[in-house]
């Protein structure tokens, strides 16, 4: 059995034939892919969801590519003796991304019912005496922490919740704004911390053969960085000060004291398996790449894993988890990687390679940071999903192949996340920023984010590129 | 996205829990409102005094006011002003005859809660003869209120006013008629689930004052406050469920809150109360 398993062999066959592909058929689906990123960063005004923009191109692209006969004509999978044929959009997709967010989107979603990360929060809130300095630093912290372990979009989510409720308390409304910002902002570099804590690392990562362990280590220290110098940088930008007089201590720590951090937790017991549970997912993931058995079935077999342990909390309900699942992110992804495939068959990523292959001649220190200035640009007016799926597969089917050690996947993973900091289009965790702004009544528009924002962005983009060409 | 943050917006509105702190109220000064002499009403005032003496308050001056210092609203208005006491006593029918208007405070009074900001402990009409109604000792104090948690100054009073070793019944009773209203059009929505709301609302609605309760309990320890405090939190009908809970605890004072949120001239709940319970001295704020 065990033997059988070991000679599972998966083997997308002829996916990646060479048909004869005419430069008129490259610059179609070019054209396609253009459009396609373009209808992606008008996705608000075209009130359209990422899935079904992505899906209609994914649709259009596949038939195109029948009707031009670029596409193979069969894929294969063989699992032992059986062989399977597949549609040949089936092997298109990167089933390991998939499992590993879905996994790890069920697997927040259950612990966060246990009310660990409300508790976490208010502890903190609790912690800081309601002082406004104190606050920024903890929840500036948290955010980094939560955008790591969590998702960006429920990081945000749950500390600008935590910031607009407590602020107000505090009497303090008039200093949301920056707050919120700076969270927003401190979202995308909490994500640059695991191989999970953002799409564009679980593409990269996985495309490059960086383990989790190797990530972090690598990661770590520009995000320590980092974050100090965001909180340092909207301390003064923001006006962000500590309470000066004894009575103002008091009242802020008598206003910070009535919250119940106990309020959200259900059960104790669920409360102490979701802190346990999430200890050894982290300890898992970190270790996927070096235990027996598991290394072979991969992250997402190991966040799948969880997620359904965790269910088993509520095993009468789980259809509740299974439809709040992001299946519209889900669709995007399925759908983008389709594109993307397709596109490769068209040849149009041998064409960006090109283009991109004279920005890497251009050689490792100016190379690579332009690598990730550009990255950075281009996720700033558009989903930097797209933009890494693109570039990993590029970077991929490089010929000499870049080890997993190159410089140059740590500047697409820089340059996607930061990136999101220059626009609030620029990722989904500033979208949510804005959201809660305006859910605050403050006025903020595209403008005044980008003017807010920018210091920061160069500030981020800055230290990024020191960082990747001296240390890494 | 919007609905994910209202999800743990509610998570945090929900863990921000008012607390109490007890803040004992200064009775350093208190008048006495009679409507004849002053000389003649010592029996009158004699039972006031021995009934807060027994509440353990000690009062720094005792006035009182008589015919000799108004004979008219004004004049008493002026007068009270004029001592600033910090807590006037006086009885129903305050220069009324009390067969004319039973089932009512009277003129006077009715100005002074008006007029004024300072609370007011009103006792019994006296007997015919113009004698006082014996005052029992406040053992069991009913503070009611149609919202504890905006309410901190009337549960001050009524453990201020308290017996040492007694009750305090802090009621909170939420309009069962406000809820099956709103619940009516709630099951007029198809988007919401009228069960799970009705569940949800109900147990929301209670849990705020019961928390808010234990806040009371567990400051008024730390005070070493000796009296008991016994949560009374439901729905219901407010002036029949203080009815039954005046009849259950053999409740020897009322306190109410006599602001009105919207500014009206006395709030409809103490008014209804303070007309309803007409043999029980109430303590209105």
């Amino acid at each position: 059995m065990i033997q059988n398993l070991q000679t599972i062999l998966l083997a997308s066959a002829d996916t990646h034939a060479e048909p004869h592909v005419s430069s008129s058929i490259t610059m179609v689906f070019g054209g396609l892919l253009l459009a396609m990123v373009a209808c992606l960063a008008f996705e608000e005004k075209l009130h359209a969801k990422k899935s079904l923009i992505t899906g209609i191109f994914a649709i259009v692209c596949l038939l195109l590519g029948e009707i031009t006969g670029i596409l193979p004509k069969e894929s294969i999978a063989k699992i032992g003796e059986h062989t399977i044929r597949l549609p040949v959009y089936i092997p298109a997709i990167d089933w390991e991304v998939i499992a590993i967010i879905m996994g790890a989107s069920l697997f927040v979603d259950v612990t966060s019912k246990s009310g660990i990360f409300s508790w976490i929060a208010i502890k903190l809130t609790k912690a800081s005496g309601g002082d406004p300095l104190k606050l920024l630093i903890y929840y500036g912290i948290l955010t980094v922490v939560f955008s790591a372990v969590l998702n960006n979009v429920t990081a945000m989510i749950i500390i600008g919740s935590l910031t607009t409720v407590s602020l107000k308390k505090l009497g303090r409304s008039d200093k949301l704004l920056g707050f919120l910002i700076t969270e927003g902002l401190l979202t995308n570099i909490g994500g640059l911390l695991t191989l999970i804590s953002s799409v564009p690392n679980i593409i990269i990562g996985n495309r490059a053969g960086i383990s989790f362990a190797t990530f972090f280590l690598k990661a770590a220290p520009f995000v320590v960085v980092a974050t100090i110098a965001t909180l340092w940088l909207a301390r003064s930008r923001f006006g962000v000060k500590r309470l000066d007089t004894e009575g103002a201590k008091k009242e802020a720590a008598d206003r910070v004291s009535s919250f119940d951090e106990n309020e959200g937790i259900p059960s104790k017991r669920f409360f102490i398996t979701s802190a346990v549970a999430f200890v050894l997912l982290i300890a898992a993931l970190s270790t996927t790449s070096i235990l027996p058995y598991v290394k072979d079935l991969g992250m997402g077999f190991v966040a799948m894993s969880f997620a359904v342990i965790m269910l088993i909390a509520f095993k009468n309900e789980v259809n509740k988890f299974y439809a709040a699942l992001d299946w519209d992110l889900l669709g995007f992804f399925a759908s983008l990687f389709v594109v993307i495939n397709v596109m490769e068959h068209a040849l149009v990523l041998d064409a960006v390679g090109k283009a991109l292959g004279a920005l890497l001649d251009m050689g490792d220190t100016l190379g690579t940071g332009s690598l990730l200035v550009s990255s950075a640009l281009a996720s700033s007016v558009t989903d930097n999903i797209p933009l890494s799926a693109v570039l990993a597969q590029i970077l991929g089917n490089h010929d000499p192949a870049f080890p997993a050690s190159s410089s140059v996947w740590w500047a697409v993973v820089f340059g996607a996340n930061l990136g999101g900091n220059l626009t609030p289009i620029g990722s989904a965790s500033t979208l949510v920023a804005m959201t809660v702004i305006h859910r605050s009544e403050i006025p903020l528009s595209f403008g005044g984010f980008v003017k807010a924002a920018i210091p920061f962005a160069l500030l981020h983009l800055t230290l990024a590129v020191a960082y990747v060409l001296i240390v890494l | 996205m919007s609905d994910r943050i209202d999800q743990f917006e509610s998570v945090f509105k929900s863990a921000e829990k008012a607390r109490y702190q007890y803040d004992p109220p200064l009775l350093e000064r208190v008048a006495v409102l009679v409507d004849t002499a002053r000389e003649s009403s010592n029996a009158y005032v004699e039972s006031a005094r021995s009934y807060l003496a027994a509440s353990n308050i000690d009062t720094e001056e005792f006035l009182v006011l008589g015919t000799e210092d108004f004979t008219d609203i004004q004049q008493m208005l002026a007068a009270v002003h004029s001592k600033s006491p910090n807590l006037v006593v006086t009885h129903r029918h305050l220069h009324l005859n009390r067969q004319e208007l039973e089932h009512s405070l009277g003129t006077y009074l009715d100005t002074l809660l008006q007029g004024t900001t300072i609370p007011v402990l009103v006792t019994p009409s006296p007997n015919a003869d113009g004698q006082p109604k014996p005052l029992e000792v406040a053992q069991d104090v009913l503070v009611m209120t149609d919202h504890l948690l905006d309410d901190p100054k009337s549960i001050n009073y009524g453990v201020r006013f308290v017996a040492p070793g007694g009750v305090v019944h802090l009621c909170h009773i939420e309009d069962d008629g406000v809820f099956q209203k709103y619940m009516e059009m709630i099951e007029r929505i198809p988007e919401i689930d009228t069960d799970v709301a009705r569940e949800k609302i109900r147990a929301k609605l209670l849990q705020l004052p019961t928390d808010y309760i234990a806040s009371c309990i567990e400051a008024l320890q730390t005070e070493s406050v000796n009296a008991r405090i016994n949560p009374v939190v439901r729905l219901g009908h407010r002036v029949t469920d203080y009815h039954r809970l005046i009849d259950e605890h053999e409740g020897d004072l009322l306190v109410c809150n006599t602001n009105d949120p919207e500014d009206l001239a006395i709030h409809p709940m103490a008014y209804a109360i303070a007309l309803e319970f007409r043999n029980q001295p109430l303590l209105l704020l």
